[in-house]
């Protein structure tokens, strides 16, 4: 349905992810980011203990999973109070 | 246009005599919910495969094949859509979004379904807030605090700082004036007050004083508060969220932070590294971690879930949730996975603490009650050894846990007691 250059390309997609670095990193962490701005990843969080949190799309996703220094890239979590399907936290009498 | 069928599940329902087993009263809930509440409402969507493009096609194929009344949100562009001004129609197109509600019968829905590739019929659901378990309200409403010896410890966490990074708190709540309390919002648009009130029941529990018949709930009402909102009014968050209120925790100097929420995980997962190494940093700076097991579990039906995350990190100290007889809670999960373990356990059912204004104070179950309670209790610890480093701490409240007659993948070390 899109042309492979419409920024609607499924492609394209803009994808939250959360990316640690191995420690035997830590020290070159802004150095990395550097690089992984230039391969088109938006760095929106940059921890000291070597966790990155940023937006990109599939293509980049592929380039930058081959760094060496990065050890889990994944997809950023949803956290909930009580995780669906749960039905606790209950409210009984007042 | 019909009403939808929805089932009756208020956050306010009449509670079960207070003297009535709560596996008997969970049971029932569990079947009540199985019947009485519908998971559809009887009508349907007609999703367009083309989106919005194709509305108009679709309405002529609606109008003239079924003799449909069809109305349009676009309709409803100087006034608000209210499902009362749209009656007398059979169908309601959503314009933006090239999705109709549709009041067919089965006849209609299987000739709709035949003569068209155009779109996709799915049944309408509807919505539930988190079922209700109602939990039998114990005459001890501080049974929690009482089984842990907190009530009657000689310590009170004085000048120790606890995190609760959760949907907030109530900073204007009585029960706290007077206090020491700093806050901080991670939520985008959310400032730090709790909307929700989990956040504010979680606080109660770790650091809460008294209500306002003098009946004291929180297990260390010595502490400074450090409320940090990572969920949202909603409550739910995102992961960068938690980090935040992880690493601004740590920052702050907190001795211990308490996590109440979590994400499923599933059996033969492995921990998040990035909760990991955000807790690695947080015990290099001297704070204990603990966080709910999660509440999935329906062990009355034997069915068994691991441990949530971030609970399930390493660093970081999983709870579960006991009830009032020191049984292991109908929803607790397990460990079942190989790091995710259940280190310890802590009150869980029919929890007193506080709630936002202006309900002030109620019951809750959950492994997001039994979390700050351990909390808690390494506050008094942190008081009594002030040069603990994590670990020495961790330790220390292991070994002071109370054995139960329970399986460790149940309950870890067993329950936990105050110094």
């Amino acid at each position: 349905m899109w042309e492979q250059d419409s920024p609607w390309h499924p492609e394209h997609k803009m994808i939250q992810i959360v990316i640690t670095i191995s420690e035997s990193y830590l020290d070159r962490l802004e150095t990395l980011a550097e690089s992984l701005r230039v391969d088109g990843l938006e760095i929106t969080r940059l921890y000291a203990f070597g966790v990155i949190v940023g937006v990109a799309d599939k293509e980049v996703i592929l380039k930058i999973r081959n760094y060496k220094e990065i050890i889990s890239l994944l997809e950023e979590k949803e956290v909930f109070i009580t995780p669906p399907p749960s039905d606790t936290h209950s409210f009984p009498e007042e | 246009m019909k009403s939808p069928k929805i089932g009756k599940k208020t956050l306010l329902r009449d509670g079960p005599s207070s003297g009535e087993p709560i596996d008997r009263v969970m049971r029932a809930s569990y079947e009540r919910e199985a019947t009485d509440n519908p998971l559809y409402t009887g009508r349907h969507f007609l999703i367009l495969n083309e989106g919005n493009r194709s509305i108009v096609k679709a309405t002529k194929l609606l109008e003239g094949k079924l003799g449909f009344t069809v109305a349009n949100t676009a309709d409803f562009v100087r006034e608000s859509l209210n499902e009362s001004k749209i009656k007398d129609a059979d169908a309601l197109f959503y314009n933006e979004l090239g999705i109709a509600l549709v009041d067919i019968d089965e006849d209609q829905r299987v000739m709709l379904e035949g003569s068209h590739q155009d779109y996709l019929i799915a049944p309408e659901k509807v919505v539930y807030i988190p079922d209700d378990i109602p939990t039998a309200t114990d005459n001890h409403t501080v049974w929690g605090i009482e089984v842990t010896k907190a009530l009657h410890s000689r310590y009170t966490g004085a000048g120790i700082k606890v995190a609760v990074i959760d949907t907030g708190f109530d900073t204007e709540h009585p029960d706290f004036a007077g206090r020491e309390i700093t806050t901080s919002t991670f939520v985008p648009d959310e400032n730090s007050m709790d909307l929700h009130g989990h956040g504010t029941h979680c606080t109660g529990i770790a650091c809460g004083a008294v209500d306002m018949e003098g009946v004291r709930y929180g297990v260390a009402p010595g502490t400074h508060i450090y409320a940090g909102k990572v969920l949202s009014n909603e409550g739910s968050g995102a992961q960068a969220w938690v980090l935040d209120g992880m690493t601004w925790a740590a920052n702050s100097g907190c001795r211990v932070l308490s996590m109440s929420f979590g994400s499923v995980v599933f059996a033969g997962q492995s921990y998040d590294i990035a909760y990991e190494r955000a807790a690695q940093y947080a015990r290099s700076k001297g704070t204990v971690i603990v966080a709910a097991a999660g509440n999935e579990s329906k062990r009355s039906k034997e069915i068994y879930y691991p441990v949530n995350s971030p609970a399930d990190c390493p660093s970081i100290l999983a709870v579960a949730a006991l009830d009032s007889s020191l049984k292991v809670a109908d929803f607790s999960n397990r460990a079942i996975n190989t790091n995710g373990l259940v280190d310890v356990a802590a009150p869980g059912v029919s929890v007193y603490s506080s709630w936002v204004m202006p309900v002030r104070n109620r019951f809750v179950s959950g492994t997001s009650m039994a979390t700050p309670h351990v909390a808690g209790i390494f506050a008094l610890l942190f008081e009594k050894y002030p040069d603990a480093t994590p670990a020495m701490a961790e330790e220390l409240f292991r070994a002071m846990a109370r054995k139960l007659p329970l399986s460790p993948q149940d309950v870890g070390a067993g329950l936990s007691m105050a110094p």
